[in-house]
């Protein structure tokens, strides 16, 4: 549980120290790179400009990788974004996301850089129709539960049916039962969450946003079936994401109890 | 007692904001809108119908004496919390589904939903419709807007139609979500829908406009508030958001707001924004903290604007070193990129204006009393500009740092008393052993002055007079005076 | 997606005066969890919390009362439904025969989308009384006639079949609930800004 802020921090310093990152020429492109998170925005203008330009080396043709966070509301999908974002975990009742919300961000996956465009929906009903059109481009989905509200384990299945109707068929999914962290809360346990994504065919894991357990390999591990797809190495016998969550994933299902 | 103004402060040739009357009739909405059908609201008075409540009474005895209650609902019949709240706001279904209570889960008070269905269709079977029941010191205000039902019960000292205004509000910031054309056509589809399905999360936005709209004068006078800046970053950042917007189409409006505070209005050519409106697009940004994490983009009904459909907006902060949202609203669907880009670029240009600086050192700056401006008989007021229905007030001072509850309730009451149907004031004093009051309605103005309480009419009026000067001379910094166009 | 609140299930309750509908309402509800308002203003109804598939749901049973004046209320009352209820007496003939008008009352006034659709259930009430003029396979005839509509003898004075039935009144009821609205489909919500000059225009700017 130690390791979890310096996971975090890798991200970013992978991308500040990576020596294959050079600063690239098109500034043009900076006024095409749709804006990242409001965070990122914040940065003094050369600071961003900086980082703008070194997304756009290696090749420019790097393709953006649309992911997804889908499940009920409440289940914490904006807070494992911020968790893995910022690294920070945001207390209390947070509220909920009003429509979607836009986030780029930049990971290195063997060395090679990958740029997830990351879409947090709403998780009511009411914005539907403003999410399903988002469900098309997507190239991965993130379906979150929260382990201690049945319901919205229950919801998975609708949830699948959903994105069965509205997204491509290739498209990579990742189940996540969140909160893990909750300890005596728990309702919906690990083998419950295992035995749908097997019936489903998708890569499970637990996370916990506020411990940040599982958080950075929940998104990494997704950047990396996107970049093999992307780069045609992807062959199944090679690398499945349910193989490597299942070799990643922390087997620490009860975290201390933090009071 | 005439101004030495000659135009009233604050006043512009153009408005980026609907003008009101605060009293205007709500039910009156944008033109799709007229289409539905309204309960028959008639017109007549407030005293008349005070009047005519009295005799309802004798016709609509709901009998208690027989009521035995248990189980859930006692625990509220019973919670001396519960029962104390000064206010209560209901809403249900024209079936008497529950939708939303503000205190306690709308879950347990299935019966008393039951009650107000069963009051309101009663009244409604004689083509006429109930607006409010008073016994003792509580009164019962209905609002019946097709396809809901909307309830205060309350001890405070508000009038049945400020109460009714609430309510309106409520009623507007369900419609925000959904559009009044969904809202009816599901209830139209399935007259015993469960709206909550649709409205889960909305409860905080209710709860957060009814704390607000308590709380905020801008509300009691339909007016917004500006951020004081000078006129030239005001026109700088006016100017940044127009030019960085000009290839994009249907952008109809695009808002700066901080600190609940409006910084500028840019808008479609021939379009305006309602005052209502606009408190519920600050509503929405102050009650919703998750905005802050990630740009966003969220369809959103203006019900003065067209109730019938969504604008979208890209909302977002401009920068982690400038906490002003940005509000960009269109009505294309899919207009998130060019916008998101949009955004970029006027961060870019504020930032090399330096207006970011200048909208942050006027955040950090506290606004000045009364006594620093150098009125030091005047405790606090409200001017409100008619024309552009914009309003300014000075930092609160003694003593209402600490009873600010009593000022607003001396700003609603004079507000009524100005705005009543049957009898409307056009200059109010009234002095008591706490405070004196001055209440002035022009053609171009609204002015509420709360005065020490030995103040005499002529000093009042004196001071208000040097007052409207004084306002006159800053109003190209208190108050947005272009009404900007894409 | 789905709601984790308590559903309120309206359920209209209907028939002849006399054949005992008061009965079994008191029959059903005055045990725990229930509660009673009596309104002189046309109708009475009670609440009672129940469980139905795991689910609790609160249900809100109307009952005319026996007044005339209910039917000056029609529309209010009637509407938003999720059940309706007929109760006839197994000993008087009569009342087993107004069921058709006050099914086609209740289909008139509360016109519900889908009028075949719309859950009943019907009572056949009393069957402790002899004698019995009404038999079990003729007001199951009727049921089939009408789409099929459950059909349950009951007798409120021994609670014979009174929970069961209401079970399945809150069963049929719930039915309706899970329905949903199609949202997105059915409803264009895109704003047209060509035909919108001058919205807004109103106020009290005018200077005149």
């Amino acid at each position: 549980m130690t390791t979890e802020d310096s996971m975090d921090d890798d991200v970013f310093e992978a991308l500040e120290d990576n020596p294959h990152l050079k600063v690239g020429e098109d500034t043009h492109q900076l006024k095409n790179t749709p804006s990242p998170t409001g965070y990122r925005d914040y940065k003094p203008p050369a600071e961003v400009l900086k980082l703008c330009e070194s997304d756009t080396i290696e090749d420019s043709n790097q393709t953006v990788h649309k992911t997804i966070l889908l499940g009920d509301s409440g289940v914490g999908k904006t807070s494992l974004l911020v968790k893995f974002d910022t690294g920070k975990f945001q207390p209390g009742n947070f509220s909920a996301t009003v429509g979607i919300g836009f986030t780029n961000k930049v990971v290195t996956v063997d060395n090679s850089r990958v740029k997830l465009q990351i879409w947090d929906t709403a998780g009511q009903e009411r914005f539907r129709s403003v999410t399903h059109a988002y469900y098309r481009d997507a190239h991965a989905l993130l379906l979150l539960y929260d382990v201690t509200n049945k319901t919205s384990y229950d919801n998975i299945r609708a949830w699948l049916g959903e994105i069965r109707e509205y997204a491509q068929d290739d498209v990579v999914i990742m189940l996540i039962g969140n909160k893990s962290d909750c300890g005596p809360d728990r309702i919906v346990r690990r083998e419950d969450g295992e035995r749908l994504a097997r019936e489903y065919n998708v890569a499970f894991m637990e996370t916990s946003a506020k411990s940040g357990l599982n958080v950075e390999l929940a998104f990494m591990a997704i950047a990396r079936e996107l970049k093999l797809r992307q780069s045609g190495q992807k062959d199944s016998n090679k690398f499945s994401v349910q193989d490597y969550v299942r070799e990643e994933t922390q087997k620490t299902p009860c975290p201390p109890c933090s009071t | 007692m005439a101004s030495n103004c000659e135009v009233e402060p604050g006043a512009a040739p153009e408005s980026a904001l609907v003008t009101t009357d605060s009293y205007e009739n709500f039910q009156q909405m944008s033109s799709s809108l007229e289409e539905i059908k309204n309960s028959n609201f008639t017109s007549s008075t407030q005293d008349e119908f005070l009047d005519n409540c009295n005799n309802i009474d004798s016709d609509l005895h709901v009998n208690c004496s027989t009521v035995s209650v248990s189980s859930q609902d006692e625990d509220y019949i019973r919670d001396e919390e519960w029962l104390g709240k000064s206010k209560h706001i209901f809403v249900l279904s024209s079936a008497g589904k529950p939708i939303y209570s503000r205190y306690g889960n709308e879950d347990r008070f299935a019966s008393y939903f039951g009650i107000m269905q069963a009051l309101v269709s009663f009244v409604q079977a004689d083509d006429d419709s109930i607006r409010s029941m008073h016994a003792g010191d509580t009164k019962f205000v209905f609002l019946f807007r097709e396809p809901l039902i909307l309830v205060a019960v309350s001890k405070t000292e508000e009038c049945t139609s400020q109460l009714t205004a609430q309510l309106n509000y409520v009623f507007n910031q369900i419609a925000s979500m959904l559009t009044l054309s969904r809202l009816v056509k599901i209830y139209e589809q399935r007259r015993n829908y469960d709206l909550r399905r649709l409205l889960t999360g909305v409860e905080r936005l209710i709860d957060h406009l009814l704390d607000f709209s308590e709380q905020e004068p801008a509300f009691t006078l339909g007016a917004v508030q500006c951020l004081p800046l000078t006129s030239s970053v005001r026109d700088a950042i006016s100017s940044a958001i127009v030019q960085s917007c000009s290839k994009i189409k249907n952008l109809v409006f695009g808002i700066l707001l901080a600190n609940n505070q409006l910084i500028t209005l840019v808008r479609m050519k021939k379009y305006c924004i309602h005052p209502h409106d606009l408190h519920l697009i600050f509503n929405l940004v102050q009650a919703s903290e998750s905005l802050k994490t990630a740009e966003i983009w969220t369809p959103l009904c203006l019900p003065r604007f067209d109730a019938s459909g969504f604008l979208y907006g890209h909302v977002s902060y401009l920068a982690e070193d400038c906490q002003a949202c940005l509000l960009l609203l269109t009505v294309e669907r899919d207009a998130f990129f060019s916008l998101s880009e949009a955004k970029q670029r006027i961060v870019e240009r504020l930032r090399r204006g330096n207006c970011l600086e200048a909208i942050n050192e006027s955040l950090n700056t506290k606004e000045e009393t009364c006594v620093d401006i150098g009125f030091p008989e005047l405790r606090h007021y409200l001017y409100k500009c008619k024309s552009t229905a914009q309003f300014h007030q000075p930092s609160m001072g003694a003593p209402y740092t600490i009873n600010c509850k009593r000022l607003l309730d001396l700003y609603r009451r004079a507000h009524y008393r100005l705005h009543c149907p049957t009898r409307p004031l056009k200059l109010l004093f009234e002095r008591t052993s706490e405070d004196a009051l001055l209440a002035w309605d022009t053609r171009g103005f609204e002015l509420y002055a709360i005065l020490e309480p030995l103040t005499d009419t002529g000093n009042a009026i004196a001071t208000v007079g040097r007052l409207l000067n004084w306002i006159k001379k800053r109003e190209d910094k208190l108050f947005q005076l272009n009404a900007p166009t894409f | 997606m789905a709601t984790r609140k308590k559903v309120l299930l309206k359920v209209i309750i209907l028939g002849d005066s006399g054949v005992g509908k008061t009965s079994l309402m008191n029959q059903y509800v005055n045990k725990k969890f229930s509660n009673q308002y009596k309104a002189t203003i046309g109708a009475d109804f009670l609440t009672k919390e129940v469980i139905v598939d795991d689910r609790i749901v609160t249900m809100q049973i109307w009952d005319t009362a026996g007044q005339e004046r209910f039917q000056s209320l029609g529309v209010a009352f009637y509407r938003g439904a999720d059940c309706c209820v007929l109760v006839f007496d197994v000993t008087a003939p009569n009342t087993f025969k107004s069921l058709d008008s006050w099914r086609d009352e209740f289909l008139i006034q509360a016109s519900p989308r889908e009028p075949e659709n719309f859950p009943f259930v019907l009572l056949g009430n009393k069957v402790d009384l002899e004698p019995r003029a009404i038999s079990s396979k003729r007001a199951q005839q009727w049921c089939q006639s009408k789409n099929g509509i459950p059909y349950f003898e009951t007798s409120a004075k021994e609670a014979l079949n009174v929970e069961q039935a209401f079970q399945s009144i809150a069963r049929n009821a719930l039915t309706q609930q899970n329905q949903t609205v199609d949202l997105y489909n059915e409803f264009p919500d895109q704003i047209k800004l060509t035909n919108t000059t001058n919205r807004n225009s109103n106020g009290d700017s005018c200077a005149c």
